[in-house]
């Protein structure tokens, strides 16, 4: 019922996502010991929309499935259940000529910019790959193009024949960028794109992947655990925790009311620039680490480290519930309770405690 | 290739017009130029195949002609380096020797190279149960004393030179593979060939692109060590009687029949040595330089 809800929500923010990845599941095999092998469930069912155009942040601490899901949704890893679909067409089902077929509409941007470049190519032949792939453009015929990408990018022509270790982080990440919107792809994974470089090229390179999707009408999936980063660059953003989405929504909503005590956790965590502020604020600090993921938590995967946990949260997982301003949460205190309560924000919820 | 559409190209730009991309033979030669070690040491290899290739024409007497009215001479006009035993003149016999040398290490390079490089790589690319098998097989090879298995081999073929240097070829190879696996491995781990697959690249591409490529470096030089060693390798089996047949020689031969002459004719053991050791490290000279002109660009601290 509640599942039901969350998808005619999904499909009013956008008629036909560009993207849609329902209940995806990724399993690892884990060798504890010599025989025994036990299953970590990385991505563990979950469910998002992205539309035309739209900007979808991914948020949550290191190890809560993020890089897997991005790399889930290309099939860089396999995923043991449930469906992606791009533009309509299933990911998933695709065989693994139709997959290298497709890969023209979806790229990639990896976290480290010194090694997602071949080291032994130059820029040129890096840029000239995926047209000689996808379009079967000898290298010379494609040189006009990979001057122009290196020119929207804003590197320079006579760079074209240098190598990457003569370009700096940033330069590097631009050049991983142009070779993404190379074969005019209508999605684009961020993958912790700028978290390896410093905040003012972090700034020049979010700027140009923002110049970027207005020119070649890019969707985004940024993933990054910098949420500052996210909520200056995305429409909408979710937040995972242990392989589920805890909790996801306009980006306006989420930030000035988060619904999940997680989001309010990380949300704490982010520095505030005016010294003032940042002193009087209460942060909310989340004790102990992350449950080992082999072996989740049962109810709400949260709540060990939950400020608000309750009886009901240690037994039974928590369904996805509509949120006031958009989105939804996966929380106990917004779905349950003697009234009902219904997207009301934490402060309120907890007064009421 | 002509039926690309006009909107690749900036408006009021040609093809023409662009700079074409540095072919792959300019970078290699710009880069190799500038280390004068590795073009001496290519030029001095040069030099060996240029004389193994034009011994009959340079060797000033018959290599094999003995006079026995004049053995172990010492240096002079006649025989600018003496004679041996047999009183053969051994600076042709040096010459020609170079021949049968270089085309020894050439031989059991090319065998070793051969069996060793793609099974190494596919162990390391796949991994699993492929990587198994193959490494298993490799084990086996190498539990063998390595001078025990090339007689064994030679033994079972027949004692000449070729025979010997399949033996050393095959004695090698595990080196190749090993090497092959653990670099393929590794270069297969890093980012960039996660990149490559999401951008598009088949398998054969992604090994033939982006892996090879990044391990030459490393496997050229060991082709210039085992080229050494090969060289080596053939003056033990040649001196134990299994290698090169007399009256042909190799420097490797020479060395193992004049030692016994050292106090009378010391030149006897004294050139071919010398000949063996400049080889070797031209080889890892050359193999250094190439390590530093192929593949990988790295910032370099002069």
């Amino acid at each position: 019922m509640t599942e039901h809800k969350t998808e005619d929500l999904a499909s009013q923010n956008s008629p036909r996502p560009l993207v849609d990845v329902r209940d995806l599941k990724v399993e690892f095999t884990l060798r504890k010991g010599l025989l025994s092998r036990v299953p970590l469930r990385a991505v563990d069912g979950i469910s998002f929309q992205i539309g035309d155009g739209e900007t979808v942040g991914l948020v949550g601490e290191s190890g809560s499935g993020k890089s897997t899901t991005g790399r889930a949704i290309l099939r860089l890893i396999e995923p043991t259940s449930g469906s992606v679909s791009l533009d309509g067409h299933s990911v998933t089902d695709m065989s693994r000529s139709e997959l290298r077929k497709a890969r023209r509409q979806m790229q990639m941007v990896f976290q480290d910019p010194y090694s997602s470049l071949d080291p032994s190519m130059t820029v040129g032949d890096t840029l000239a790959e995926p047209l000689k792939i996808h379009d079967g453009i000898s290298r010379r015929a494609a040189q006009g193009r990979v001057i122009e990408l290196l020119e929207q990018v804003g590197l320079a022509r006579h760079h074209v024949d240098r190598y990457p270790y003569e370009f700096s982080g940033g330069q590097r990440q631009r050049i991983a960028i142009a070779r993404a919107i190379a074969v005019n792809p209508k999605l684009i994974i961020c993958d912790e794109a700028v978290s390896a470089l410093d905040v003012s090229t972090q700034n020049q390179v979010i700027t140009l992947l923002e110049r970027l999707r207005e020119e070649y009408k890019l969707s985004y999936l940024f993933i990054s655990h910098d949420l500052g980063v996210v909520r200056h660059i995305s429409h909408r953003v979710v937040v995972l925790y242990l392989g589920r989405i805890v909790e996801e929504g306009p980006v306006e909503r989420v930030y000035s009311q988060a619904a999940h005590p997680y989001t309010e956790a990380l949300l704490s965590a982010v520095p505030i620039p005016d010294p003032e502020l940042q002193r009087s604020r209460s942060r909310i600090l989340l004790h102990g680490d992350m449950p080992d993921p082999s072996s989740p938590p049962p109810g709400c995967v949260f709540h060990t480290r939950c400020p608000y946990a309750m009886e009901i949260c240690r037994q039974v997982v928590p369904e996805s519930t509509p949120v006031d301003g958009g989105g939804s949460v996966a929380c106990h205190l917004q779905s349950s309770g003697t009234q009902p309560l219904q997207g009301a924000s934490l402060a309120h919820l907890t007064a009421t405690l | 290739m002509t039926d690309v559409s006009p909107t690749l190209f900036t408006p009021g730009e040609t093809e023409a017009d662009l700079p074409p991309p540095a072919s792959v033979l300019a970078r290699f030669l710009r880069r190799f130029r500038q280390q004068p070690a590795a073009m001496i040491a290519f030029f001095f290899l040069v030099a060996m195949v240029l004389v193994a290739l034009g011994a009959p024409l340079l060797a000033p007497k018959d290599p094999t002609a003995q006079n026995l009215r004049a053995v172990l001479q010492p240096v002079s006009g006649a025989h600018l380096l003496g004679t041996d035993e047999l009183g053969r003149d051994i600076f042709s016999r040096l010459i020609f020797a170079t021949r049968i040398s270089m085309l020894a290490a050439a031989q059991a390079v090319i065998i070793s190279v051969g069996i060793g490089v793609l099974p190494g790589a596919i162990a390391g690319y796949f991994g699993g149960i492929i990587d198994t098998v193959i490494m298993r097989i490799t084990d086996a090879i190498m539990s063998y004393p390595p001078l025990i298995l090339a007689v064994a081999i030679v033994g079972l073929l027949g004692p000449n030179l070729r025979n010997a240097m399949i033996a050393i070829g095959i004695l090698y190879a595990p080196r190749f593979l090993r090497l092959m696996r653990s670099t393929v491995m590794s270069v297969r781990e890093e980012t960039f060939i996660e990149a490559c697959r999401s951008v598009g690249c088949s398998t054969p591409r992604i090994i033939g692109r982006h892996v090879l490529p990044n391990v030459m470096s490393p496997l050229l030089v060991q082709v210039s060590l085992v080229a050494g060693f090969a060289m080596l390798a053939e003056a033990s089996l040649s001196f134990l009687g299994l290698g090169v047949q007399p009256p042909q020689a190799s420097w490797g031969s020479m060395l193992g029949r004049s030692v016994r002459f050292l106090d009378r004719a010391p030149l006897m053991v004294i050139v071919p040595g010398l000949m063996i050791a400049l080889t070797v490290l031209a080889f890892n000279i050359f193999g250094d330089g190439l390590r530093d002109s192929l593949g990988r660009e790295t910032r370099r601290v002069r």
